[in-house]
């Protein structure tokens, strides 16, 4: 017992510990703490108590919601709970301690955090805001919620060992990340796809069915009946939560021996790959030595570096939005003039998130920026190579994108303009990148890999974070010319508005895209020119900020 | 050998690195020859790293210079890392190329052809005992020896004329180790400089030809095993009794008669 409460003493300590720091992230606990538990609370009571007069079907169903949302929170808040939250096993199995203790203290723990600190206010809401009863019924819906509370933990902590068995192997692990946000995005695309083909019978039967199996809402849907006299009604959903849940205990014993033996055992390694892979191929030859070898290193790092493979997941599914956009519009007159007005918006999007990749070129090295900087590489043309590489990866995604609206929308013109705009805009901002790499080195994640796109953290010096905002406002401006030319070729040119006869038409149109793509390029060349110059003298700085 | 630095390999003069109030390094001046195996040694926080960095062209010194075979690194830092190959303490790597295409990177970077950085990839990954399989593994999935391994080889696979080594021997398994040991002594009897700096006394006195001592960012010794003998006045005495006579011992005062 003295074991178990030191444990959990150690847990609440570094609970609290997860929020000291930076004052944002105090804040940030402040506000969880202070306002998320009690507003779920209080939502909870208002919730009931307007339903009170309501069929009890209806109040059946917000029980339910809200029991099964209790145990939600228990998994969703464990799961997005930081690290440092966390008790380091391996450390913990060195001491005398037993597992069943380890295991309490890691499911007890779960209070002593931000999904106790959720969950027990929105069930104490639960229980307020029922109808009014005696104190007979209150005592039976007190045992009910505090059973529902063990399950939650039980299930929450079932959740936990599985994510920290998932977490031991690195590529489940990468996997989960890129994984995650298509999730996200599906989770809010589903419902739109249902409500879209039968409106909200779809949602409803997806509640239904969650009402049916989640032993969770077994307990709501108890806590609701056996209170008003309906026993035979309750009895056999408590018959089955109470062993659901003590299998669910049985399951987090087991789990957590295998776990505990796995981590005696050490980190799992994975094996080597059957043969070697391929080396820089002829075409790095076409760039000045050694920039193509530069690139090719670069475009190995961007293929499996996860932050940067998660960059472009969500690169792509913002091809999702035309899709969307056609959901809304269904198949009414507004439907063909969409494809300019996603285009345009496309453009904008990838060229605004591929910035953030471009004005850190160094965004990608990692551990590995001391090496990089220790090699006779002029600088150049170690910032050719990389853009070269960036600029590779970003036509191939461009392609892609434009390539699915043009076939969604059915707007072929207007994608092959936007993909063409894209590109033309991209090279100033290449010019544009690598001088904001070279004067306003960002803070990257050398230790921490969070936000990779960006380079690692926010910057902590504000007057920079100042500057680099500026400094994209301004490259945007640069890559309207270039943007721009390509757009009046399409607006002007063949096919276009028909303001011109043919053959100027065509003149011009040439002439536009001339413009668009030798500005474009001189931006570029001046851009890496200059920041190669500039960068030897800023490298300390830079390796400053790697850590 | 060709001398382009005046018979010198290694030279600085008046090394001076502030990092706020703190000197790190003040004032340090070295001269190493070609073919020397020179150990450069010193407590936690006497200003190592920060003299290798600034040596190998990574931290800008605020005062003084450094040359590499005539090469002033800082006037020319691409020029001067050409001749030189480092081995940091840490290690740090690119995570996600596996161990071969790090090797090939740094050597086609170096300007050799594909064949011939194969040919020294493998000559090296032998040396160290990197397993076929290990080779083309990416670098995060390897184990803190194989990473050293891998880095040491990087360090090398150019043929530099001077090789900065830093704890090049922790967490390397003692077979490799001395594979590794016998290859560094070669390359020095073939002219190459090793700088070598490291915390383990016996091998730094087994291996180096001459040895500086430095604490507080200031060299405090510096000769041949015997000066340094020399210096502490003991025929006998070990690198570790000179360190310890040079430096003073930590006086211990607690009380673990409870251990």
């Amino acid at each position: 017992m003295t074991h178990l409460l030191l444990l959990l003493r150690l847990r609440a300590l570094l609970f609290v510990r997860a929020f000291s720091g930076r004052p944002g992230r105090a804040a940030a606990g402040i506000v969880a703490l202070l306002f998320l538990g009690p507003g779920a609370a209080i939502a909870g009571v208002a919730v009931f108590a307007a339903v009170r007069s309501s069929p009890p079907a209806r109040l059946e169903a917000f029980a339910i919601a809200t029991a099964s949302g209790t145990c939600l929170l228990f998994l969703l808040a464990g799961a997005a709970a930081r690290p440092a939250g966390r008790l380091p096993l391996s450390r913990l199995l060195a001491l005398p301690l037993a597992h069943r203790t380890l295991l309490g203290a890691g499911l007890l723990g779960g209070f002593l955090g931000l999904p106790g600190a959720l969950a027990v206010p929105a069930l104490a809401g639960l229980a307020a805001g029922l109808p009014p009863a005696g104190a007979g019924p209150v005592a039976i819906r007190a045992g009910i919620a505090l059973l529902l509370l063990g399950h939650a933990v039980v299930l929450g902590g079932l959740f936990g060992l599985l994510m920290a068995f998932a977490m031991r192997s690195r590529v489940l692990r990468e996997a989960v990340l890129v994984a995650s946000p298509a999730f996200v995005i599906g989770l809010w695309l589903l419902p739109q796809l249902a409500g879209g083909a039968g409106g909200g019978a779809g949602l409803s039967s997806v509640l239904r069915w969650v009402g049916a199996v989640f032993p969770a809402a077994w307990a709501g849907r108890a806590m609701v009946s056996l209170p008003a006299g309906e026993t035979a009604a309750a009895l056999p959903f408590l018959a089955g939560f109470v062993p659901v849940t003590a299998l669910l205990l049985w399951a987090d014993v087991r789990l957590f021996a295998r776990l505990a033996a796995a981590e005696v055992e050490g980190p799992r390694r994975r094996r080597g790959r059957a043969g070697p892979a391929p080396g820089p191929g002829p075409w790095t030859a076409a760039l000045p030595a050694p920039a193509g070898v530069v690139a090719w290193r670069e475009a190995l790092l961007a293929a499996r570096e996860p932050g940067y493979r998660l960059f472009r997941v969500q690169f792509l599914m913002l091809a999702l939005l035309p899709i969307v956009a056609l959901l809304v519009l269904g198949e009414g007159p507004a439907r063909p003039a969409a494809g300019p007005a996603v285009c345009a918006l496309l453009a904008f999007l990838a060229l605004g998130k591929e910035w953030g990749l471009l004005s850190n070129l160094f965004g990608l090295e990692g551990r590995g920026l001391g090496l990089t900087l220790s090699l006779p590489v002029p600088r150049g043309r170690l910032l050719l190579g990389k853009a070269v590489a960036h600029g590779a990866i970003f036509t191939l995604v461009n392609v892609a994108i434009f390539g699915i609206v043009g076939a969604v929308t059915g707007a072929y013109r207007s994608a092959l303009v936007g993909a063409a705009a894209t590109e033309a805009g991209l090279l100033p901002l290449v010019g544009a990148g690598a001088l904001v790499t070279a004067y306003l080195p960002f803070p990257m994640a050398a230790r921490g890999r969070q936000a990779l796109e960006q380079g690692g953290r926010e910057p902590e010096d504000l007057g920079t974070g100042c500057l680099r905002s500026l400094a994209g406002q301004a490259a945007f401006l640069a890559a309207l010319p270039a943007g721009g030319a390509v757009v009046a070729a399409a607006l002007l040119g063949p096919g276009g508005v028909g303001l011109l006869a043919p053959r100027a038409a065509a003149a011009f149109a040439a002439a536009c895209l001339a413009f668009a793509f030798a500005y474009g390029a001189s931006a570029a060349a001046l851009g890496l020119a200059i920041a190669g110059r500039a960068l030897p003298r800023h490298e300390e700085r830079l390796l400053e900020e790697a850590g | 050998m060709a001398d382009v630095g005046n018979g010198v390999s290694v030279e600085a003069e008046g090394l001076t690195k502030r990092f706020g109030d703190l000197v790190a390094v003040d004032g340090v001046s070295l001269r190493v020859r070609p073919g020397e195996f020179f150990g450069f040694l010193g407590p936690n926080g006497a200003g190592k790293s920060t003299t290798l960095k600034m040596l190998t062209g990574l931290l800008r010194p605020d005062a003084g210079w450094a040359r590499i075979l005539g090469e002033d690194v800082w006037a020319d830092p691409v020029s001067a890392k050409r001749l030189l190959g480092v081995l940091p303490e840490e290690s740090p790597l690119h995570e996600r190329l596996t161990g071969w295409e790090l090797l090939v990177f740094t050597g086609r970077v170096h300007g050799l052809p594909r064949d011939e950085v194969e040919r020294r990839a493998r000559a090296l990954c032998d040396l160290m005992e990197l397993a076929e399989s290990d080779r083309h593994r990416l670098v995060v999935d390897y184990s803190t020896g194989m990473a050293k391994k891998v880095s040491l080889a990087a360090a090398m696979i150019h043929a530099p004329r001077v090789l900065f080594l830093d704890e090049p021997f922790n967490g390397i398994d003692a077979l490799a180790g001395r594979a590794i040991r016998g290859a560094l002594r070669e390359a020095v009897a073939r002219g190459v400089t090793i700088f070598f700096s490291s915390h383990i006394l016996e091998v730094v006195e087994k291996l180096c030809t001459r040895i500086a001592i430095v604490a507080g960012g200031q060299v405090r010794a510096e000769g041949t095993m015997a000066d340094l003998r020399a210096l502490s006045g003991r025929a006998d005495a070990t690198l570790e009794d000179v360190f310890v006579q040079l430096l003073g011992a930590a006086p211990t005062e607690a009380d673990l008669s409870w251990l």
